[in-house]
């Protein structure tokens, strides 16, 4: 269950990264006045998110297959 | 195995007659084509400025490969801009990217010969160029169309490829703008608020597809790879210093694995090198 709250929580932060990037480009991409400084900071915060979710979500995938194989061992 | 200790004599190291042969005329057949190319471009310069530019890259084409024609060539392109590009328009044009490509996949192609070439004094590398030219080339009659037929091969797959590339790079270049429409082109594009936000959709989706597909392929792990993924994250946060001397012991550890195996082919190279056909 834990592995599986992990999961959940890193795919939340992965999403939320995704939105606060868009949101950094829409930023650095505004035609009437683009704001670099804003994007860049906004951006570096989104990478930030998304590299703690990608990394949730890689420990929690990797710790269910280490115990889903050892069940499996216990069980043989 | 150590080679000095071997019982071989360092002769045995040297390339067989019809090897060195065959090496002497493709070292050539790089040099005649790279100088050929290298004077073809930039026709207005003086010839002595050229001579020295081509000596040059023949120079550091021994180390760097295709790297400084692949410069030269965009220099020409970047300086023959605009006035003098009409002459790279049509037939001709095509035919120079052909030759430039196929020098380029040439030289590539022959980047082990050329790393050899770099390691022997240059004395030697020129007997090799006029042993090659005077000497007679013989093949082994049997082993000839075998040889052939792989060559063959090896060329209509380089001819095929070749032609692909150029043909697709010319689709690709033509949808682009050229110099005459980018400035209407790209300010009508950016006055544009929605393709602007388009674009950042996305750039946002591709992300998104790419995280999803790196975590699809994550989940094939096996149980050995998990483990020692968690070990690896656990030192990381943890124990930075002791994952950087654990780090350093493998790097240490790989460095030996790859001598040895160097040495080993070597000898083997060594024992193989003078026997009979019938017993390789």
């Amino acid at each position: 269950m834990m592995f599986l709250i992990r999961e959940i929580a890193g795919w939340v932060l992965v999403a939320a990264a995704l939105v606060v990037m868009r949101m950094g480009l829409n930023f650095a991409l505004t035609s009437g006045s683009p704001k670099i400084v804003e994007a860049s900071v906004v951006i570096f915060a989104s990478l930030g998110l998304l590299r703690a979710g990608i990394l949730l979500i890689r420990i929690s995938t990797a710790a269910r297959i280490c115990k889903l194989d050892r069940q499996q061992d216990k069980s043989q | 195995m150590n080679l000095q200790d071997s019982s071989f004599s360092p002769t045995v190291l040297e390339p067989t007659h019809e090897t060195s042969q065959f090496s002497g005329l493709l070292i050539v057949s790089v040099i005649a084509s790279a100088v050929g190319i290298l004077f073809l471009l930039a026709p207005e310069m003086g010839w002595p400025l050229r001579i020295f530019v081509t000596t040059i890259i023949l120079l550091t084409l021994k180390y760097w490969g295709s790297v400084m024609v692949l410069v030269a060539v965009q220099a020409d392109l970047f300086f023959r801009e605009p006035p003098r590009s009409a002459a790279l328009q049509g037939v001709t044009g095509m035919l120079i990217v052909f030759l430039i490509v196929a020098l380029l996949m040439f030289i590539n192609r022959n980047r082990v010969l050329l790393k050899q070439a770099a390691r022997r004094p240059l004395t030697s590398v020129v007997g090799l160029i006029v042993t090659a030219f005077r000497s007679e080339i013989t093949f082994d009659s049997g082993k000839a169309m075998h040889e052939i037929s792989r060559m063959l091969g090896a060329t209509i797959r380089a001819m095929a490829l070749l032609v692909g590339c150029v043909f697709v790079s010319r689709v690709l270049l033509g949808m682009l703008p050229n110099r005459r429409t980018i400035n209407n082109d790209l300010r009508g594009w950016m006055l544009d608020e929605s393709s602007v936000l388009q674009c950042s959709l996305l750039l946002t989706g591709m992300i998104a597809a790419w995280i999803v597909c790196h975590e699809i392929s994550w989940r094939q792990l096996t149980r050995n790879q998990a483990r020692l993924y968690l070990r690896s994250v656990f030192l990381t946060i943890h124990h930075a210093d002791l994952r950087m001397v654990v780090r350093g012991r493998l790097k240490l550890r790989q460095r030996l694995d790859r001598e040895k195996k160097q040495r080993e082919a070597a000898a083997f190279a060594c024992r193989t090198e003078n026997l009979p056909e019938f017993r390789r």
